[in-house]
């Protein structure tokens, strides 16, 4: 039994995403990603030099700081920088920055359900606005589900509401077909496993599946719009709106 | 041993230590390709795990547990508080994990280790995920006293695999809680049953109990390698491997949820039932254990009131 939504969106209908960059002069890069009313900004400062014991001297360190919209850091907001460290460590190629550290402040300005992939998708464009080198897009979506049925980019009220929700991140490469047979991931071309994964609540291991193919076929919408995104910034236009 | 063939085995020692050093992938690699872990265990076994409860004897729960070397301590204490207007029949239970410097090389004392929110968190999501206890039966007096319950889990070995340890001590520390027998007067003031029970007009005797539990959690973490998952591992393998997943499950399989923090190696549908497939075993393993050691206890029980 599919529920009505409380925007009248359809289970597999995404909200509208913009996304700007560039608007922090002090920062080496910066991005603002809105989905409606979840909008996270953040900025990367990097590579610049690192002290004493944290350098690395075969890679950049990451280091993630997760500001809420509210009140002080605490334990959740920690978790959330070591997922998106972890996370981030996947797209940005750290070898060609030895003994520096890389910074990426995330900075919530509101939160209507699915801020941490918004965070992520943000993190993502404001690295590429920062110019630091990077393997690929990352595209995240998140998902609850009730019932069975699998609801994409749920707001607060949703999250609150369901048994679980997940929010999963994919890797935001194009399909390629020169891709050779070594690199595809046990018969599956290699952009379709999961980078991350975090879920809350209660999902049964079908449900956990259920979201798993939805939300792949979402971040495939999500991924071409961070890359048009790109595309038209480096032609001069540098806001993006699209739905 | 002549001395040659004694000074021979001590090159190679040294040599095996340095190749373990500056090669670890393909270390560990070398193993793997032979179906088996450094530390001898086929590829898909978990590490022995020992549970005992009532550790702490000023503790109202606790429990050890240890996976392999991860060593890990709960203890639960209990104070009254009063519940809040919205649930007025419901105590409260607050989790805290924590990785004493004791417990590894790269912890420092003062500064907090970058997993220890992270395990407290989880911690605590699996502990609402999976309702084990239901938050009522902290109840004393509704809307006037019940149970609050400190649950803090040290970290006293860490060697991988460090949730996995910590959630089933959590799950021992709770089967193991006994809530002491009270009395209540009608305004809400709890005090210990030895006070002079007569003399006081309306007041009353709450019987001291164990928890009903629910849905236990479990936790399992695999370390993923492109082509091998290796459950359970230990701080080295998590340190060469660097990509985890953690599948939380309730004893019977039934999946929680799935925990990927990032990391290299993509993980493919298939890895992800393979995880589900590896939980499943290893909660029939767990629950064994689990039962056991919470049995013991139950039977200590049963001899101190006799």
């Amino acid at each position: 039994m599919v529920h009505d939504r409380p925007d009248g969106r359809n289970p597999n209908q995404l909200r509208p995403l913009v996304c700007a960059r560039g608007l922090l002069h002090r920062a080496d890069g910066s991005a603002r990603w809105s989905q409606d009313n979840t909008i996270v900004i953040a900025a990367v400062y990097g590579p610049k030099a690192i002290s004493g014991r944290r350098e690395n001297p075969a890679r950049a360190v990451l280091e993630v700081i997760w500001k809420p919209k509210m009140g002080m850091a605490g334990p959740s907001e920690r978790e959330a920088e070591f997922i998106l460290k972890r996370t981030l460590e996947y797209i940005v190629l750290t070898a060609m920055h030895p003994n520096t550290a890389i910074s990426v402040i995330i900075q919530v300005v509101s939160d209507d359900g699915g801020a941490l992939s918004c965070a992520m998708n943000a993190a993502c464009s404001a690295l590429v606005d920062a110019g630091i080198p990077l393997k690929g897009l990352i595209a995240v979506t998140c998902a609850v589900d009730k019932d069975g049925v699998i609801y994409l980019d749920p707001i607060n009220k949703e999250e609150k509401e369901f048994h679980g929700h997940a929010c999963l991140v994919f890797p935001g490469k194009p399909m390629s077909s020169f891709a050779p047979a070594g690199l595809a991931l046990d018969s599956e071309p290699i952009e379709r496993g999961i980078v991350t994964s975090v879920t809350k609540g209660i999902l049964s291991a079908e449900d956990y599946l259920n979201c798993l193919e939805r939300s792949r076929a979402a971040s495939v919408k999500i991924a071409e719009f961070a890359r048009s995104s790109l595309e038209k910034a480096q032609r001069g236009v540098e806001l993006v709106v699209a739905s | 041993m002549t001395e040659h063939e004694h000074a021979a085995s001590v090159g190679e020692d040294v040599e095996l230590e340095a190749f373990r050093r500056l090669y670890p992938l393909e270390f560990l690699e070398k193993f793997l390709k032979d179906g088996v872990r450094p530390d001898g265990r086929p590829l898909g076994r978990a590490r022995s795990t020992l549970i005992s409860v009532g550790s702490l004897p000023h503790a109202e729960g606790s429990a050890m547990v240890k996976l392999g070397n991860t060593t890990m301590l709960a203890g639960v204490k209990l104070e009254v508080m009063t519940p809040s207007v919205d649930f007025p029949d419901e105590g409260r239970i607050v989790v805290d994990f924590q990785m004493p410097a004791i417990c590894s090389p790269h912890v420092r004392p003062g500064r907090q280790s970058e997993l220890e929110p992270v395990v407290s968190e989880q911690i605590r999501n699996a502990l609402s995920s999976s309702m084990m206890v239901d938050l009522r039966e902290l109840n004393i007096a509704p809307g006037k006293a019940a149970w609050m319950a400190y649950l803090d889990v040290y970290c006293l070995d860490s060697d991988g695999s460090l949730l996995d340890a910590a959630l089933l001590a959590t799950a021992a520390a709770l089967a193991d809680l006994k809530l002491p027998e009270v009395a209540v007067t009608d305004d809400g003031k709890v005090l210990p049953a030895s006070s002079d029970v007569q003399e006081h007009r309306s007041l009353k005797n709450i019987q001291s109990k164990r928890l009903k539990l629910g849905k236990i959690p479990m936790a399992l973490t695999c370390a993923v390698h492109p082509k091998y998952i290796l459950p359970d591992p230990t701080a080295e393998e998590e340190a060469i491997l660097k990509t985890t997943i953690t599948v939380l499950t309730d004893f019977s399989g039934q999946l929680f949820s799935l925990y990927k923090p990032g990391g290299e190696v993509l993980a493919s549908t298939s890895t992800v039932q393979d995880c589900f497939a590896l939980a499943k075993y290893r909660g029939k393993e767990l629950q064994k254990i689990f039962n056991n050691a919470v049995i013991d206890a139950e039977a200590d029980d049963a001899m101190v009131e006799d």
